[in-house]
């Protein structure tokens, strides 16, 4: 499978490091994806307000947020199915105008179903092929023998089950060789497996230097795969920024102590303690400014036996949930 | 592939294209090659006009008819008017059983969410549109040359079964010149008829609409006709702005020599003239609610 994917690969140099090397050689501040002030509206309903941001050339990056908050609406609009209200769409620093040239560079999964029912695997990637006249006619059987699919190209599309289909939207999105990849969901529907091969699919394609767009539902997945991440919520981006640091902004601290209700009563009347919650002797604290150790001599000194302190780092869930104000995270 | 790079960093990759229109037009008739409602049509077509050919000549035979009678209505489908015949038979099941595939050719892409594959793709809109309108254009003629045949060699068949002469003194100038117009006639009419049913799905999205209107539109009209007929000159006025009242005008000019025409059927330039503006303003409205209306992709 290595060397299908190298061949598949959009990235000049061999072994680059994901997203450095790139990030070198374009510039810092060129993106491959960039929107300004992206807006859509229907009628008084807007389902994407004033979005604005970049993925940059050879970085995997995930769209995250809750049904209905916009995601599928801003990768149609980048895909060129749906006309912005306002704002800019720019893939490869080109523009609308040029749209249909910067999307031949595009792969993109955004309906598994989307195929011909009636015609075999393998005669929706040839029909397909018509789409991208520079493809060769045996890149049809190295995408399906890259997502395994050979046993069933000649069966019809619509014997297959959603994993094949999914498979093969994915074959059918690779067939040309693109820069970047799209992907709504693309592991929707699929077993433990198949979300697995899918996963390992997309850091290898990463790995070799094809930048990947991804929307997801699947938070532990965005958290393991992806180097920036954005959260939308009723049309607009909330939070932006590396996985690492979405998740230092919601850090925590938990402690166990003796007497909750006095180090509950302390710790709210302390500077630096942003947030306190209680759940049986388990006090859980987010800090701002106060190291956990001076927490600790603080409780110490007012008589408080403290049997366990630790730093919690949140899971992106923690932190999708906390920003689309959902109100409890999940117990570690 | 040749990459390069532009100024901006990015590699251009000039070997990539957009699929121009010949491409588009054969991934269009790929996947009609394959469709089994295009077979499941043709099959129709080829069986129904030989067999109404074969049935209207047997059961002419079987009438209680007086001989001169018999045998003037026997002439309709023996060689050389047996081509007439099939003429008139193709376009009227054509004209039927291709709306299901004008309306297919378009809603069923909607339907399966296929059209965003290929939107997405970097496909010109307008070529994607002009290619399936092209490929349905080819379909009509193609079809109409299949069940004309088809219905020919039965009138051949019968003819000689009937102990009729076969000859082919009969092929002269006049003669090719008259095949030729009914030729023309009748794939045009068929092409309105498919145009109707491909504008109407290509507007509301949905093959079962475009194959109601493309069904629901003649029948409606020949209703409206019988009615329009009785209420005077308004009436007329308005029955010649029909589709079927022009295609009726055109298709009773199908035949050797000159023929019958009812009253008040309009001109075949005035008939032809209605149906062209009729199928470019289907055109037009189809065209542009395929180019500019948004493609939703899911929730």
């Amino acid at each position: 499978m290595p060397s299908q994917l190298e061949s598949l690969s959009a990235a000049s140099e061999r072994g680059t490091s994901r997203g450095a090397t790139r990030r070198g050689t374009l510039g810092a501040d060129e993106a491959i994806i960039r929107t300004i002030g992206l807006t859509k509206r229907y009628g008084t309903t807007v389902a994407v307000n004033e979005l604005s941001f970049d993925v940059r050339a050879g970085e995997v990056f995930g769209f995250v947020g809750p049904n209905g908050s916009g995601k599928s609406t801003t990768i149609a609009m980048l895909l060129g199915l749906v006309t912005p209200t306002s704002g800019t769409v720019e893939l490869f620093g080109l523009g609308q105008e040029r749209r249909g040239d910067s999307l031949t560079r595009v792969g993109a999964v955004i309906d598994a179903s989307a195929y011909y029912p009636y015609l075999s695997g393998r005669r929706n990637l040839l029909a397909l092929r018509r789409l991208h006249p520079e493809v060769p006619a045996q890149r049809v059987d190295e995408m399906l023998d890259l997502v395994d699919l050979r046993g069933a190209a000649n069966r019809r599309v619509g014997q297959y089950s959603l994993g094949m289909k999914q498979r093969l939207a994915i074959a059918g999105a690779l067939l040309h060789n693109p820069q970047l990849l799209i992907l709504d969901e693309p592991t929707n529907g699929l077993d433990p497996a198949g979300i697995l091969e899918v996963r390992h699919l997309i850091t290898q394609l990463a790995d070799l230097g094809t930048s990947i767009f991804m929307s997801s539902h699947m938070l532990s997945e965005v958290e393991q795969i992806c180097d920036r991440v954005a959260i939308i919520d009723h049309g607009k981006i909330i939070m932006n920024g590396s996985v690492a640091e979405l998740m230092s902004t919601h850090r925590q601290t938990r402690i166990r102590v003796d007497k909750p209700a006095r180090a509950v009563e302390i710790l709210r009347g302390l500077r630096g303690v942003t947030e306190v919650s209680v759940s049986n002797t388990r006090i859980t604290l987010t800090l701002d400014g106060v190291a956990p150790a001076d927490v600790n001599s603080l409780l110490v000194l007012a008589g408080i036996r403290v049997h366990e302190l630790h730093e919690v780092t949140p899971t992106l869930e923690h932190v999708f949930l906390a920003s689309t104000g959902s109100n409890e995270y999940s117990q570690a | 592939m040749t990459q390069q790079r532009d100024r901006r960093g990015f590699e251009t990759d000039r070997a990539r294209q957009r699929p121009g229109l010949g491409a588009l037009i054969a991934m269009e008739s790929m996947k009609l090659v394959y469709r089994p409602v295009i077979w499941v049509t043709l099959a129709l077509l080829t069986g129904g006009s030989s067999l109404i050919i074969l049935m209207a000549y047997l059961s002419t035979r079987a009438s209680n008819l007086d001989a001169t009678s018999q045998a003037a209505r026997l002439q309709t489908f023996i060689m050389p008017h047996g081509l007439m015949e099939s003429f008139a038979i193709v376009s009227r099941l054509n004209g039927i059983l291709l709306v299901v595939v004008a309306a297919a050719l378009i809603g069923s892409e909607f339907s399966w969410g296929t059209i965003k594959v290929m939107v997405s793709s970097g496909a010109s809109r307008s070529k994607l549109f002009f290619a399936k309108l092209i490929t349905l254009l080819s379909v009509v003629v193609i079809f109409l040359t299949i069940g004309v045949i088809a219905g020919s060699v039965t009138s051949v068949i019968v003819t000689i079964s009937s102990g009729n002469t076969l000859t082919l003194g009969i092929v002269n100038g006049a003669w090719l010149a008259d095949a030729s117009m009914a030729a023309l006639r009748s794939s045009f009419v068929i092409g309105v008829l498919a145009i109707l049913a491909f504008a109407v799905s290509g507007v509301t999205r949905s093959l079962v609409a475009g194959v109601t209107a493309g069904i629901g539109w003649i029948v409606l009209e020949q209703v409206l006709h019988v009615f329009l007929s009785t209420i005077g000159n308004v009436g007329l006025f308005i029955d010649r702005l029909l589709i079927v009242t022009n295609i009726s005008a055109l298709m009773q000019r199908d035949g050797f020599g000159p023929q019958r025409i009812e009253p008040h059927t309009p001109s075949e330039l005035a008939a032809f003239s209605i149906l062209i503006f009729y199928s470019l303003a289907l055109i037009a409205m189809a065209y542009v609610a395929f180019t500019r209306r948004d493609i939703q992709a899911g929730s």
